[in-house]
């Protein structure tokens, strides 16, 4: 699950399936989500948890593009509805150029949040 | 840009240093594995023990990277809003100036930025997608998935999964020491992380709530995660090993206590923090209880709630997991957003949790104070009062006081928690000494109510008359029912000689005093005559010694109205006085002829009333109609308090000022 990314140089495969990728999963009721948690290994995040919405229950799961393909064509994967909402091993490295390393070190730089001060 | 983990560290520090009246940085007593140190910022502008606090944690998992910055934006925040004197806006969402004061100056907020600084060290700069600590991994072990322990699976709430689950419960947790990011850890609370968080809440035993800020679904997640709630069996509880094999399925109908009262509140807070999440960009994060596929071990807001059911005494710390955003890494640009809706709904919280939790509220009921036609080289008592409910004892404050009035009980006035959805009357009591007739005063005084921090300023205007002198008739009840309880043990018939002593203390030398007694009759057993000087006046003495002798007959019926006759032949008789008036001690309950409305000829704008007993014990029609149908009278019961002390001199020197009963202001 925490693997770096693998992709052999020069594939084209523009999906590559070791890539690691965050999904929504859309079920009825929160069986079929157990149902397809349980049979794909996902990684559910913080906890696992779903929420409501309108048609059903949904919860965000973590997995290779490769598992989620096999996790797919399974029974459980037939009765939910999943879908892909970033590639983590692509946008990872990209994020990591936005860190700011070291700030607020000097001497009378101070935070100030987002919060608009007014009134 | 994010913050890294050195960033946050001293992000916070420079705040504690830009604002060292409403901040402080704590060290946390345990260095990380690879020797960083957790960094606690608390905002508030009362001492660390001296508000009730709220613990925000940020960066329990690693890979999450908004909650950290979200928690030093908000910091930073309030901490230059407060000094500024500014509100808060986020998108839509707007906190006035008097918000921000409300919160800094009521609570102590506990930001724990960046839980796992070794995590997010590692995160932003070898794997984006790790979760864990950095505890070294085990010996022998080489794959970089053995390294850490997953701090929300370290706490000691039902740790051992492996036994205090079902089997097939699901839990969400891992022994395997190479789990990528469900291992629990050697121990409970093995980890330097998870052992600084419990520190932080040992310390401050005022936390009372707790936030931990995750990403990303998104959802606000209320108790408990371990099982589904029931509110029917305290019994049947993470306390309970037989429940071991059971704990954690769903729909069995075995669930984790949740008082119903407790339940109410962390749903309608959770409320609260989607609502303000809502206001700021419109997301909508939706409530949920945290068990709702799979239950958690060793969870920090379940930890957190679950203290004060597993050592007695220990405080009760409601709990949330705010699941923020929708990308555990996304652009900053969209970060930025997280961050505001993440601070407009800690934000909303923060506001709503006394009112909540504790149904606390304060009303101003005095709009203005007005020491009216008082006496001439009188000292009289006004008060403004407030109206509290609540679980929370209230403290009123006299924050600015302008004229020539007094304290008599000093700037702050304690009103004892009444309970939720009782109310209690808070009285800050203000004096004035009278001049001569026609000096008038005025000014203001400012209440603050400490645990709100609402304040009001409320006009105060005074003048003086001259004063009359006045032959006062005093009509004690003395039937069978002044022998009951008063409403705190002692009798009416005490309460009753308390509140004349009070009366014989106001009387000067030249006005007159009598006393007229009655049950099922009435006779006079003091004619009126001059009260005399204030100590061993003569009329002043009589009366003390028929009031200490005063007792009520067990066989006597009552007859108010033979009461009011006999006084009113009395004062009819006081000559040399500049007016009369007629004050009848009873607790209202007549059941004899005469009867208050056959003696309506007698009664007029001087005759006045004092209840005695509880307010359910006295009877509110016969006293009103003893007053003429107007609000005139007042109530008493017990012991007297100041506030009925107070109330009572109050009332008795605008009798023998001249005052009439429609005239007559109770505080």
């Amino acid at each position: 699950m925490t693997e770096r990314p693998t992709d052999r140089p020069g594939t084209p495969d523009p999906a590559p399936h070791d890539h690691l990728v965050r999904c929504r999963v859309t079920g009825a009721d929160a069986d079929a989500l157990r149902d397809f948690v349980a049979t794909s290994g996902a990684d559910t995040g913080c906890r696992p948890v779903a929420r409501r919405t309108p048609s059903g229950l949904e919860t965000f799961v973590v997995l290779t593009r490769g598992s989620l393909a096999v996790a797919r064509a399974t029974r459980a994967g037939r009765g939910v509805v999943v879908e892909e909402l970033e590639d983590l091993t692509v946008t990872g490295p990209a994020r990591q150029a936005e860190v700011a390393p070291g700030r607020f070190t000097a001497r009378g730089d101070v935070p100030r949040g987002l919060g608009r001060k007014e009134g | 840009m994010y913050l890294d983990a050195t960033g946050i560290g001293s992000a916070l520090a420079a705040l504690a240093a830009a604002y060292p009246t409403t901040s402080e940085l704590v060290t946390t007593p345990h260095p990380t594995h690879e020797g960083r140190t957790v960094t606690l910022l608390r905002v508030g502008g009362r001492g660390p023990h001296d508000a009730d606090g709220v613990l925000l944690l940020g960066g329990v998992h690693a890979r999450e990277w908004v909650p950290p910055d979200a928690l030093v934006s908000f910091a930073a925040d309030l901490l230059e809003a407060y000094a500024t004197g500014t509100g808060l806006a986020y998108g839509g969402a707007s906190y006035g100036a008097a918000q921000v004061r409300r919160v800094v100056r009521t609570l102590n907020l506990f930001v724990l930025a960046c839980v796992n600084p070794d995590g997010r060290a590692h995160s932003q700069t070898v794997d984006p997608q790790w979760r864990k600590n950095r505890r070294p991994a085990p010996a022998g072990a080489t794959d970089p998935a053995c390294v850490g322990v997953d701090l929300n699976r370290n706490f000691d709430f039902l740790w051992d999964h492996l036994a205090r689950f079902a089997p097939d419960s699901g839990v969400s947790a891992s022994a395997d020491p190479c789990h990528p990011t469900l291992y629990r850890g050697p121990s409970p609370a093995s980890e330097p992380e998870t052992r600084d968080v419990v520190w932080v809440l040992d310390t401050f035993p005022r936390i009372r709530w707790h936030v931990d800020v995750h990403s990303a679904v998104p959802v606000v997640l209320h108790s408990w995660g371990s099982d589904e709630n029931q509110s029917t069996d305290p019994g049947e509880s993470f306390l309970d090993p037989g429940l071991d094999a059971v704990r954690g399925r769903v729909g069995d109908g075995i669930g984790e206590y949740l008082p119903a009262q407790d339940a109410a509140v962390v749903v309608d807070l959770a409320g609260r923090i989607d609502a303000g999440v809502t206001a700021a960009h419109g997301a909508v994060y939706g409530v949920e209880q945290a068990m709702t596929l799979y239950p958690t071990s060793g969870a920090s807001d379940d930890y957190a709630f679950s203290r004060h059911r597993a050592v007695v005494g220990t405080t009760k710390v409601l709990a949330w997991t705010v699941e923020c955003g929708t990308s555990f890494q996304p652009p900053w640009s969209v970060a930025e957003q997280v961050v505001r809706e993440v601070s407009s709904g800690l934000l909303a919280l923060a506001l709503a949790a006394h009112e909540v939790t504790d149904g606390l509220a304060a009303t101003l009921r005095t709009p203005s104070v007005a020491f009216t036609h008082v006496a001439e080289a009188t000292t009289t008592a006004r008060a403004v009062v407030v109206e509290c409910s609540g679980d929370l004892d209230v403290h009123l404050e006299v924050t600015a006081l302008s004229g020539p009035f007094g304290l008599p009980l000093g700037p702050t006035t304690t009103v004892p928690a009444p309970g939720r959805g009782a109310t209690a009357e808070g009285r800050v009591w203000l004096t004035w000494d009278a001049g001569p007739a026609g000096t008038t005063a005025s000014g203001s005084v400012t209440v603050r109510c400490v645990e709100t921090d609402e304040s009001w300023t409320v006009p105060v205007t005074a003048d003086a008359v001259p004063r009359p002198t006045t032959a006062l008739a005093l009509v004690l009840d003395r039937s069978g029912s002044m022998a009951w309880d008063a409403g705190d043990g002692r009798s009416r018939v005490e309460v009753l000689r308390e509140a004349v002593s009070v009366a014989v203390e106001l009387l000067r030398p030249d006005d007159g005093v009598g006393v007229v007694r009655f049950h099922h009759d009435a006779d006079t057993v003091v004619p009126v005559q001059q009260a005399g000087p204030e100590t061993f006046g003569p009329g002043r003495s009589a009366a003390l010694a028929a009031v200490a002798a005063h007792v009520p007959d067990p066989a006597g019926a009552t007859s108010i109205g033979d009461g009011v006759t006999t006084a009113a032949t009395q004062l009819a008789a006081a000559a040399g006085y500049d007016g009369t008036a007629m004050v009848v001690l009873t607790d209202g309950r007549q059941n004899a002829p005469a009867w208050v409305a056959d003696v309506a000829g007698s009664i007029d704008g001087r005759v006045f009333a004092v209840g005695l007993g509880a307010p359910e014990a006295v009877d509110p029609a016969t006293l009103t109609a003893l007053v003429d149908g107007t609000g005139g009278w007042v109530a008493v019961s017990g012991v007297l308090s100041v506030d009925e002390r107070f109330v009572l001199a109050q009332y008795l020197l605008q009798v023998l000022a001249g005052a009439t009963n429609d005239q007559v202001v109770i505080t």
